[in-house]
């Protein structure tokens, strides 16, 4: 299966997400304020690149990890493409996306933006990184309950 | 797969509508075939619904689309062509096509109308709003089947 965490600019909530769910972040603890920022691909998505599908690893149950940055409504366009997909003849399923920017609390948003917009990235990415940390307990959660889901479909 | 996309769905489906015969190109049409269209449409779930909108095949066999992307043009082009490329659906067996933009107002008006439960006040805006796209959507039809013409060429 392939599974897509998505958010605005595919630059922190998504990514981070997908590498909670690879094991890059740890899930029994609260990362740290570093290891958060250090994470791969942590704030480093740039405007251009946002709708661009992003390949993050594969989970040790075979599953590949993407992220994706949709801007605006990013339900409208996540319909959109489920649509796109089935029209095309793909088998339904093939594709899980899950939403990482609900856990983005206000600093993650002002972080985000006065990184990657306003190109304050020292101060940015500091701010961004506070705010996966205040809400890391969301992710994680989130994380595990695709993997969960994830396992019991195997199971069957 | 011919997907006509725009920021709110509305010029989108004016140029499906178009595409399909079902209004003429070029300048408004009458308020009453506005009203048919608008209520073949969806009438006012116009504004609420996601995904891609089926339209049927043109006269060449071609399945249209419309939908809303909420989003930028661009972001839309690498997420769908993102999806395929990662699935095998082969580039030459869709096209996207951006139409021009809705009157943001209106929709902004219209949106405020249905939450304060104002009906009447919804379909007017919304039918004017329709009757706003037809520069927008008929050249944007035009390139669009241009387009597909030379990609029917191509795959021959």
């Amino acid at each position: 299966m392939n599974i897509v965490y998505y958010c605005y600019g595919s630059a922190h909530s998504s990514v981070t997400a997908a590498n909670i769910h690879l094991g890059h972040l740890p899930t029994q603890r609260r990362a740290s304020l570093t290891e958060i920022i250090h994470q791969p691909l942590f704030d480093r998505a740039e405007n251009h690149e946002i709708g661009e599908l992003r390949y993050m690893g594969t989970d040790p149950w075979g599953d590949q990890i993407f992220v994706i940055g949709l801007a605006g409504s990013k339900l409208v366009m996540v319909h959109s493409l489920q649509d796109f997909l089935l029209e095309a003849g793909m088998e339904p399923g093939l594709v899980r996306f899950e939403d990482a920017l609900q856990h983005a609390g206000l600093p993650l948003r002002i972080g985000g933006y006065t990184s990657r917009r306003l190109g304050i990235v020292g101060l940015g990415r500091l701010l961004s990184g506070l705010g996966v940390w205040l809400r890391y307990h969301r992710f994680v959660n989130h994380v595990q309950r695709v993997l969960q889901h994830l396992q019991s479909n195997q199971i069957e | 797969m011919m997907i006509y996309h725009s920021h709110e769905a509305i010029p989108a489906l004016y140029a499906a509508a178009i595409h399909m015969g079902w209004i003429p190109e070029g300048p408004p049409v009458d308020r009453f075939t506005l009203k048919e269209l608008y209520r073949r449409l969806g009438g006012p779930e116009i504004m609420t619904a996601e995904g891609l909108w089926p339209f049927g095949k043109d006269p060449d066999g071609h399945r249209v689309f419309a939908a809303g992307r909420m989003s930028r043009p661009s972001v839309v082009h690498r997420a769908f062509h993102g999806f395929a490329d990662l699935l095998g659906i082969e580039r030459s067996t869709f096209l996207l096509q951006s139409v021009g933009g809705a009157v943001a107002w209106i929709d902004m008006a219209s949106s405020a109308m249905k939450s304060v439960g104002l009906p009447i006040l919804v379909e007017t805006l919304q039918i004017w709003n329709l009757a706003s796209q037809w520069p927008g959507a008929t050249r944007s039809v035009r390139i669009a089947k241009e387009r597909l013409s030379l990609l029917d060429q191509v795959r021959r």
